[in-house]
């Protein structure tokens, strides 16, 4: 080996040590930061994937799904909580349940979080609907800084879970039915919809004609703090059809228009300045 | 593919029928307005069911291009207006991904006085009382509308 390769070989060796002792003495502090973990454990034999929240165990996968196997879908769904939780602290109540395809489906603020599959339910002896409700009741308790117990890991709900299920069935059997409600439902909050803020802002209307006045915007706190106005883009055509688009906008002004997602127009009131 | 033909048959055979009843409205008897008035209702709130994730594409598309789209989920559906005359139409709703499954329609109120004008958008679940429960649902607001006067 030449005198240069050794010397290269050294310098790559050194660096490798040195990440190496960074990584070890930094992920801790890292992991620490971060609200959900995950990792394998070892239960009744099986290996199996077990998502933390705050340290302590929320979920476990029992099962894989698809191609993923058991610690695969524990990374995925820790990955995902923990950037929802990176842009705002995530919140029991944004944890919601819905349904597509006969599949049940956890979600927060929108995003997908796991598909619950008829397997998850089979190892829990639940349906996949009360798996997905279940999970949700374990993550929302675990945010809370409750401890999940293992019966509750293991597919056996609290006993609030289990009465909010009995009342609910309940109401089925005296004909308020709430089936169609479900897949919005959160298994953690009673209240259908999530919390939402309401706003009058200026709106200004061009097109056919002039219009200044206020418009009632709705969305989430921190979309709605973010909106100050909405420019409504309108026309018509010899008064038989009409074409309007709402953009509720950051700026109140009309050069640089910037979108406010997940906020929209419910009502609006002006007054025609020019014909 | 058989059943496929005759869907799109029937799609361009309305829609034809449509046009033309709604063109002659203005010079016919008032029992052919009244028919045409039907048959556009009908008609555009069955074109809107019908394509109105096309719709939402088209819609989506232009907004792009204007760099104005709405970043979440949006839906088509049917709307009608009431108020300053009666309008059928079509209306993207945008809002969180469990309300605005549940939104069918959109009901729209306007209050004209002079030249004040007040609008409500109120996007519904169902347009029959009896069936479902009715109710408006909340979180869901409109991006676009586009309508046609009965």
């Amino acid at each position: 080996m030449s005198k240069k390769n050794l010397y290269l070989t050294a310098a790559l060796t050194g660096l490798l040590v040195v990440g190496g002792a960074w990584q070890g003495t930094m992920r801790p502090a890292l992991a620490e930061k971060e609200l959900v973990t995950s990792r394998d454990a070892r239960v009744d034999g099986k290996t199996v994937g077990e998502v933390l929240l705050k340290g302590k165990v929320a979920l476990r996968f029992l099962s894989g799904a698809g191609s993923l196997s058991t610690i695969e879908r524990a990374d995925l769904v820790a990955g995902r909580l923990n950037r929802l939780d990176e842009d705002k602290s995530l919140k029991a109540s944004e944890l919601r349940v819905k349904s597509a395809g006969g599949l049940a489906i956890l979600t927060a603020r929108g995003m997908d979080i796991v598909t619950v599959t008829a397997e998850d339910g089979k190892t829990l002896g639940l349906s996949a609907q009360d798996t997905a409700d279940l999970w949700v009741q374990n993550l929302s308790d675990a945010l809370a800084g409750r401890e999940v117990s293992e019966a509750a890991l293991r597919g056996k709900p609290s006993a609030r879970l289990a009465a909010a299920r009995e009342d609910d069935r309940d109401r089925d059997d005296r004909g308020k039915d709430r089936a169609g409600d479900r897949d919005v439902k959160s298994a953690a909050d009673d209240d259908f919809y999530p919390d939402l803020k309401k706003k009058i802002v200026p709106i200004i209307s061009a097109g056919s004609s002039l219009n200044i006045g206020v418009a009632q915007v709705q969305g989430e706190e921190r979309d709605v703090d973010r909106c100050k106005a909405v420019a409504q883009l309108e026309t018509d055509w010899k008064d038989k059809a009409r074409i309007k688009i709402l953009v509720p906008i950051s700026a109140e002004s009309v050069k640089h228009i910037d979108r406010v997602p997940g906020v929209a127009v419910s009502a609006i009131a002006d007054y025609k300045i020019q014909d | 593919m058989h059943s496929k033909v005759k869907f799109w048959a029937g799609t361009l055979a309305l829609s034809a029928a449509l046009g033309l009843v709604s063109s002659r409205t203005a010079q016919a008897g008032p029992f052919d307005g009244v028919f045409g008035k039907v048959l556009k209702v009908g008609g555009i709130g069955f074109l809107v069911k019908q394509f109105g994730p096309e719709m939402n594409k088209v819609i989506n598309t232009l907004l792009q291009q204007k760099g104005i789209r709405y970043a979440g989920r949006t839906k088509v559906v049917p709307a009608f207006a009431i108020g300053s005359g009666a309008y059928v139409g079509a209306v993207q709703l945008q809002g969180d991904e469990g309300p605005i499954d549940k939104a069918k329609y959109c009901a729209q109120l306007e209050i004209p006085v002079g030249r004040f004008r007040g609008k409500m958008y109120v996007p519904v679940n169902s347009l029959t009382p009896g069936k479902a429960k009715l109710k408006p649902i909340q979180g869901v607001g409109v991006a676009a509308v586009i309508d046609f006067r009965i």
